[in-house]
């Protein structure tokens, strides 16, 4: 998924964070990129799994 | 014993110098006072050194000492601390300019464990800002790491890897979120523990990521590192999420080898093409000498564990990116320029894809416990290069694929626990063949730390890496 720098500054705008026009490019690079890994995982088998924020002492999930 | 052999020595050592009165806590604190002020300025390990009150609290151990009482199992015993940890009275600066006039009212309770125990604090040490990492301009200095001052000393512990490297303590506390209390011990040629999620106390420890984050203690030796954590473990009021747990006394069996016990090479952390070849063959060695040792060596698949950098930041930045909300939003610029882009991007990260991430996770957790099954303790490098040179790191990303080399793939390696919750450890395993420090990992299943602590000691004792001294320590 290829995400522009005007992708980021609309995104940015709506989550009400200011991004300066020179850090732009990086801000885009790093997202990117970070979309592109957690992309990988779309693949992966995870409707019988619920998300914890503590894993139990006992006991698998 | 002269200052220089004095500050050499291991925390235990030194305890066990001080209980049989070779030399008095006052001596200890003078001898790692005296390096600080002679090498500290070259290595900016250090954000804030405590001069007086670390003499003071010498003189009160000693007075116990010599009025018969046992002030505890670190008595005398000179350790500095992340500036991450609240100690009360005492700046702790985050590694940020927004906190550099934050002062605590009272101490974390990892710090006030410690003082229980009787060791001196001496100061508190150098880290990436916010305890994140890739911060170009810290500060308080750029951290020198001892084996190669060009080289980076690893993020975000920084400061406890270089203090302990070029024994400017005696023992350290760092933190790890996502390796920032291994990575640091791997490049830096030390120990550092990743305890079981739940094991000790977070109360008094700024937030990166609350999923995540833990209390490492970073140590010259395994010995070390097993009594901090016996110190510092336990359940606390103050953090309602700790384990009722007992704290078993950690050192027992610590000698007791490891015939018998089966350790697994992670395949997908091993077979990469990306790894540096230097740390593979240190890795290679480890399971020869483990063998040796009497352990059965073996391979075992966690399938998701090449993904666990990706899914570690699209947890831990998002989450550390909510937690900052306020400064994103007010006060952007009071952050460096590399903290405030990688949680703006983080910032970004939609809600689905982050809920992809923590189910991913849990995932994880089940491939590696089902790994760990199998065999008692995982082993990897702790990174698969040796330290970089901090131009590389603080460099600014060229594009996508720089990301991903730079960031996201050493994390897979440590994050593999940092997501679980399970305990792994970072021993010395080896030295590139340009002299650099390198980390060997080992994992288990949760509280299972002493087997980690009876491998890695094991290991130690058959090896002399961790007696090493960094080139530009020598004859300091």
């Amino acid at each position: 998924m290829a995400i522009d720098k005007n992708t980021v500054s609309e995104l940015a705008h709506l989550a009400g964070i200011e991004i300066e026009d020179d850090e732009l490019e990086e801000v885009t690079s790093r997202f990117s990129s970070l979309m592109q890994e957690l992309d990988r995982l779309k693949d992966l088998d995870l409707e019988d799994i619920f998300p914890v924020s503590i894993f139990p002492e006992e006991g698998q999930i | 014993m002269d200052s220089t052999e004095i500050a050499f020595l291991s925390a235990t050592d030194t305890a066990r110098a001080i209980k049989t009165k070779e030399i008095s806590p006052i001596d200890a604190v003078q001898a790692y006072l005296e390096r600080i002020d002679r090498l500290d300025t070259q290595l900016a390990a250090y954000i804030t050194v405590v001069r007086e009150e670390a003499l003071d609290n010498a003189q009160r151990i000693l007075d116990r000492i010599e009025n018969g009482e046992d002030p505890g199992v670190l008595a005398g015993v000179p350790i500095a601390v992340k500036d991450q940890y609240w100690t009360e009275g005492i700046i702790t600066t985050n590694g940020s300019n927004v906190y550099k006039d934050f002062v605590p009212t009272e101490d974390s309770t990892v710090i006030k464990r410690l003082k229980d125990a009787g060791s001196i604090l001496l100061g508190k040490l150098n880290l990436s800002e916010l305890a994140m990492g890739g911060t170009q301009n810290p500060p308080w200095g750029i951290p020198a790491n001892p084996w190669n001052f060009a080289c980076t000393p690893g993020e975000s512990s920084s400061g406890s890897g270089v203090a302990l490297a070029a024994h400017l303590c005696a023992a350290s506390m760092g933190e790890d979120t996502g390796g920032s209390g291994r990575g640091p011990a791997s490049y830096c040629g030390v120990v550092g523990l990743r305890p079981t999620f739940t094991r000790v106390s977070r109360f008094g420890m700024t937030h990166m990521c609350w999923f995540m984050d833990a209390a490492a203690p970073m140590t010259k030796n395994v010995e070390d590192c097993a009594v901090m954590l016996g110190v510092i473990a336990g359940y606390d009021k103050k953090d309602p999420y700790t384990s009722h747990q007992p704290v078993p006394d950690y050192t027992i069996h610590i000698r007791d080898g490891v015939k018998g016990l089966k350790i697994g090479l992670i395949k997908e952390l091993h077979y990469t093409k990306d790894m540096h070849p230097d740390v593979r063959t240190a890795i290679e060695a480890s399971l020869d000498t483990f063998k040796v040792l009497g352990a059965e060596v073996k391979e075992v698949s966690i399938p998701l564990a090449e993904l666990a950098g990706a899914i570690f930041v699209g947890i831990a930045d998002t989450e550390g990116a909510g937690a900052r909300d306020e400064i994103l939003r007010v006060r952007p610029g009071d952050l460096d320029q590399a903290s405030r882009t990688r949680l703006q991007s983080a910032a970004l990260v939609p809600a689905k894809v982050y809920n992809r991430a923590a189910k991913a996770r849990v995932l994880l957790r089940r491939q590696v416990m089902g790994a760990l099954q199998d065999v008692d303790i995982l082993i990897s490098p702790t990174s698969p290069y040796p330290a970089p040179k901090h131009t590389d790191l603080t460099a600014r990303f060229e594009n996508e694929d720089d990301v991903r080399t730079r960031f996201f793939f050493r994390r897979a390696y440590t994050g593999c626990y940092s997501l679980t919750g399970l305990p792994a450890i970072s021993i010395p395993g080896g030295f590139t063949q340009d002299g650099l420090p390198i980390g060997l990992q080992l994992g288990a299943r949760p509280f299972a730390e002493k087997t980690l602590f009876q491998a890695g000691y094991s290991y130690e004792q058959a090896t002399t890496w961790h007696t090493m001294v960094a080139p530009t320590m020598q004859n300091t």
